[in-house]
């Protein structure tokens, strides 16, 4: 053991350093993008349901609905009272100043006449006007709006565009990124293949001195004839004290699963490995046994 | 960022798959060892008992071979309920199991309650009761070993079963032939019938309540059934010349005999013992004889020298072939019993210049020697199948003895003086 690391000191110090890289690349990425998480309003959140209470104090939150509006039109206003008065009698010295005046009534209604032309023609004159002036901002507005719809488009495209740009680039970096890991998972797995081969041979090892151990150990009742399958996991603690024994999927009867709990119990501390990274917490056991 | 957040778990995935450096260890295990295990049976609370529970209840397990017992003198504490049992004390004298517990008296009749702790787990295993007559708190006690026996080896014991046998007593002019039943301790032995001619054979009927024999009697050969609740005897077979190896049919209606034809020859036959309607079953110039049912009732195995020397063969009742030879190791098989189970048989063999007791892998054909003597004979199964009784040679005369079929550890069992022969173990009772 000793002579292969120093042997391989460097492709080992390397390797490590390419593990420790990785898992700090891993951590802090989890760390840049995990913490912003917590920030964002989460998508879904758990609430505990409360009971649905009777209608007291609480409001919805949402805005509480208009008061009815105000009614528009005036409450009709009762009819008034028409005044009846009695036409006076007729006068001769009146009836000239009512001449007079009547001349001077209808001079007055043409001259009434007269304006009320002139507004009228001024009224449509302007009411023309009017139109066309509303016609043409009518048009004014219709060609902005196109042309902000235009542009609206215009801007749209550019960034639909950029957006496609951005995701083509995510995905390509995704890709590269993919590609990384695969590499490095193979390094990974080569290396650890490397070293499995040669810890292949020690915990072959290692599984053979638990077994004799336990055999030894293993006072085997009658019942437990060739047929008897029981997988039994074992934990121990380093220094190899059992501190759990647990039958599990097993065909003998009580005595056969009480002989095997005893065994390990009895072959406890178990055996050290030959190489301590060859330790294991639990173990499987198998027990078969033959004829 | 988004990117890099999208593709974090993969990386990290990626991480973890290849930062295990090893694959989770799994290891098979396919052997055991039968060596005793300790097992500590502290004296049973109760006042002026007539029988120590807990030391019949040690020698029976100790007996089996699979079990060793703690002496009492190094026992931590003699705790006879739970609330006094200190488990963590009893670790330090490394023993595996414990039992405890008491007699209690009730007029004449007795509860023996004990229970069996896991001494490593600490874990309580059984608990129970076991009720007894004013004489029976023996058998309370070979229950008891039973019991624990079959929580702790997966099979039920065969301590509270009997063992018939053959004793021979007294000078050669003066001979007595005993047929004696005891329990299976030896202890307790009655004699069920005397006679000065020679006994032979015992074969227990499947219900355990007659025995067949040979009995010479009168000069002559003949098979016998006794009746062991009643006494009453009955001569089933006694033809001229040999009527001999009586064994049962699996359904105690049937007796397979080894009966010899005028010309002396020696062949296998069943007789029906309602209707004693008799069939041959085998018809072979050689010796054929000392038949065995297998437990399906189908076929017979038997000795047979037909090759010359004595081996084991076995014949399907129905199907009239040929019978198929079983054993092939050894140049002498003989005296076949086939276990409980049907898988085995228990044989006596030729090993090394000397008779011991195999048992054979009936499918396999491989045989194993399990006793160590010079002139073992006699083999039968316990009705659990995990031991066989044997007479084994002792200063000349013969010896009731065990030995385990797993570890072949054999143990001598005490019986009265004279020289014992062929014993023959029980069915369950």
């Amino acid at each position: 053991m000793n002579a292969f690391l120093r042997e391989h000191a460097r492709p080992l110090i390397g390797s490590a350093l390419l593990h420790v890289a990785v898992a700090a690349a891993v951590i802090a990425a989890a760390l840049v993008s995990v913490v912003p998480r917590f920030v964002q309003p989460p998508a879904i959140e758990a609430y505990l349901a409360p009971a649905p209470r009777a209608h007291v104090g609480t409001e919805p939150a949402s805005a509480p609905a208009p008061a009815p509006a105000p009614d528009a039109t005036p409450p009709p206003t009762p009819p008034e009272p028409v005044r009846s008065t009695p036409a006076p009698a007729p006068d001769p010295a009146v009836a000239a100043r009512e001449q007079a005046a009547q001349r001077q009534a209808q001079e007055q209604a043409a001259h009434r006449q007269a304006l009320e032309r002139d507004a009228r023609r001024k009224a449509v004159s302007d009411a023309r006007r009017l139109a066309a002036e509303q016609a043409a901002a009518q048009k004014k507005a219709a060609t902005e709006q196109a042309a902000a719809q235009k542009k609206a488009a215009a801007e749209e495209a550019k960034q639909r565009a950029a957006a496609a740009e951005a995701r083509r680039r995510a995905e390509a970096d995704a890709r590269a990124r993919t590609q990384r890991e695969a590499d490095l998972s193979r390094q990974l797995a080569e290396e650890q293949s490397r070293l499995g081969a040669q810890d292949a041979g020690l915990q072959a090892r290692y599984a053979a001195d638990i077994r004799a151990r336990i055999e030894r150990a293993w006072n085997r009742p009658s019942s437990a004839r060739p047929g008897i399958r029981c997988k039994v996991d074992v934990t121990q603690v380093p220094g190899g004290t059992v501190t759990d024994v647990r039958v599990g999927e097993c065909n003998g009867d009580a005595a056969v699963v009480e002989s095997i709990k005893l065994a390990v119990l009895k072959a406890s501390p178990l055996p050290a490995p030959p190489d301590p990274s060859l330790f294991q917490r639990m173990l499987h056991l198998e027990f078969n046994p033959d004829g | 960022m988004a990117e890099l957040r999208r593709f974090l778990p993969a990386l990290l995935l990626g991480l973890l798959v290849a930062v295990p450096a090893h694959a989770q260890l799994t290891v098979q295990i396919t052997q055991g060892v039968t060596t005793p295990i300790p097992v500590a049976i502290v004296p049973f609370a109760g006042e002026g008992l007539p029988v120590d529970v807990a030391a019949v209840v040690e020698a029976d397990l100790a007996r089996s071979g699979r079990f060793a017992g703690l002496p009492r003198a190094s026992m931590p504490q003699h705790p006879t309920a739970a609330a006094q049992l200190d488990v963590a004390q009893w670790r330090l004298v490394k023993t595996d199991f414990l039992v405890l517990g008491r007699v209690r008296r009730d007029g004449d009749r007795y509860e023996v309650e004990f229970e069996l702790y896991n001494v490593v787990t600490g874990a309580r295993l059984l608990a129970y009761s076991v009720g007894a007559g004013a004489s029976g708190l023996r058998l309370a006690a070979h229950r008891t070993a039973d019991l624990v026996y079959e929580k702790i080896l997966g099979v039920p014991g065969a301590f509270a079963s009997r063992i018939a046998y053959v004793l021979i007593e007294g000078p050669p002019a003066s001979r007595r032939w005993k047929l004696v039943v005891a329990d299976a301790d030896g202890e307790n032995p009655v004699v069920v019938v005397a006679s000065q001619q020679p006994l032979m054979s015992p074969a227990w009927s499947p219900d355990g309540t007659r025995l067949a024999y040979v009995s010479f009697e009168g000069h002559a050969s003949g098979v016998w059934v006794q009746n062991l609740l009643t006494g009453v005897r009955e001569k089933v077979s006694g033809r001229p010349g040999i009527n001999g190896a009586p064994a049962w049919s699996p359904d105690g209606g049937r007796l397979a005999l080894a009966l010899s034809q005028p010309d002396g020859n020696v062949d296998v036959f069943v007789l029906d013992l309602s209707s004693r309607a008799l069939l041959r079953v085998t018809d072979d110039p050689s010796i054929d004889t000392e038949p065995c049912f297998a437990p399906d009732g189908q076929s017979l195995y038997f000795t047979s020298d037909r090759a010359g020397r004595p081996q084991i063969y076995r014949i399907v009742l129905a199907a009239g072939e040929r019978p198929k030879r079983v054993t092939f190791e050894g140049s002498y098989n003989a005296r076949p019993r086939v276990s409980p189970d049907g898988t085995q048989l228990a044989v006596v063999t030729q090993d090394q210049g000397a008779y011991r007791i195999a048992t054979v892998d009936i499918a396999s054909g491989r045989s194993k020697v399990v006793t160590s003597g010079q002139l073992d004979e006699g083999p039968s199964f316990a009705p659990n199948g995990q031991t066989v009784v044997y007479a084994a040679r002792e200063r000349g005369r013969g010896v009731l003895a065990t030995a385990a079929v797993d570890s072949g550890v054999t143990s001598r069992i005490s019986a009265a003086s004279g020289d014992v022969r062929e014993p023959a173990w029980s069915p369950r009772l």
